[in-house]
């Protein structure tokens, strides 16, 4: 257990500053790769507002709303694994970090479901692609979009839950002290990143054009 | 040795589902050109309080914060100058 800082760190508390710093600026790099997506997507929302709208209205909506309650409580586990292996209780904290990658588990299979149903729609851009209504191409556009950015996301989430599995294990094996638990906290930041990028492409994707 | 959740995750957790069927049920309702900014600020009131509560940055000091921020700073103006473009064309 590295309980003392490696030879660049004055103590434990500076090494552990910097992890978290380091995975901010992994962070900040995600954000940028994710605005790239929205702001496609925003330029052609504002191009072709009604089609946007239209394409919208054919997202599952119930399996998105379950699937945001999901991450978000996954990330509360988390949060709550990372407040308690600080005071010691690491093996109930890796219950917890285990329940959240079963949470991020249960997002992909909703997500597999939801992709089933819109590849029966011929929903997905391709030689089968059918949108009924004068918004077919914009349709394609907004399908596109859909497609890879929770495409992306999913990775992220498949990731995050190698990550949390590989973190809950060595939690279990007592690698995780009150004094030593960077790694913990650093994969939390992570998982709570994945979390709040779907929360925007949740509002993206699935609000539009409810109301006509 | 205490292992129950900190009262501020729990309310955090308990808003962020209040705020998720908030929206839901906004974008029901016919408000016309205020249903995505609505719908954009519920969003961005969910991600301050990951951010804030589940992220811990409310406990750091501003160096983390200047970090955490930075990427969004640079996103603001990347949709910023985009907008200025696209806001500003002549229809054809």
């Amino acid at each position: 257990m590295p309980e003392t800082p490696a030879f660049q760190f004055v103590d434990l508390r500076q090494q552990h500053e910097v992890a978290q710093l380091g995975m901010w600026v992994f962070l900040a790099t995600e954000v940028l790769f994710f605005g790239g997506l929205i702001l496609g997507y925003s330029v052609y929302r504002f191009m072709y507002p009604e089609g946007f709208a239209d394409a919208a209205r054919h997202t599952q909506i119930a399996i998105g709303s379950a699937n945001t309650a999901i991450l978000l409580t996954s990330s509360f586990f988390v949060a709550w694994a990372v407040s308690i292996v600080r005071l010691g209780a690491d093996r109930v904290a890796a219950i917890l970090l285990a329940a959240a990658a079963a949470l991020g588990c249960v997002f992909l299979v909703l997500k597999g479901i939801e992709y089933k149903v819109e590849y029966d729609e011929h929903l997905v851009p391709g030689y089968f692609f059918t949108f009924g209504g004068p918004n077919a191409t914009s349709a394609w556009l907004f399908f596109s979009f859909y497609f890879v950015a929770t495409a992306i996301h999913a990775l992220h989430v498949a990731i995050g839950i190698m990550v949390l599995i590989f973190i809950a294990l060595k939690a279990r094996c007592g690698a995780y002290s009150a004094r030593y638990h960077a790694p913990v906290t650093v994969a939390g930041l992570y998982w709570h990143f994945v979390d709040l990028v779907w929360v925007f492409l949740f509002a993206l994707i699935y609000l539009p054009g409810r109301t006509s | 040795m205490s292992w129950y959740p900190p009262r501020a995750l729990v309310f955090s957790w308990l808003g962020l589902l209040g705020l998720l069927g908030l929206t839901v049920f906004t974008a029901y309702q016919s408000l016309g050109a205020f249903n995505t900014p609505i719908a954009l600020a519920i969003a961005s009131c969910k991600a301050l309080l990951i951010a804030a509560v589940f992220m811990e940055l409310r406990e750091h000091n501003a160096l983390t914060i200047a970090f955490a921020s930075a990427g969004f700073f640079w996103l603001a103006i990347m949709l910023w100058l985009a907008f200025s473009d696209y806001s500003t064309r002549p229809a054809l």
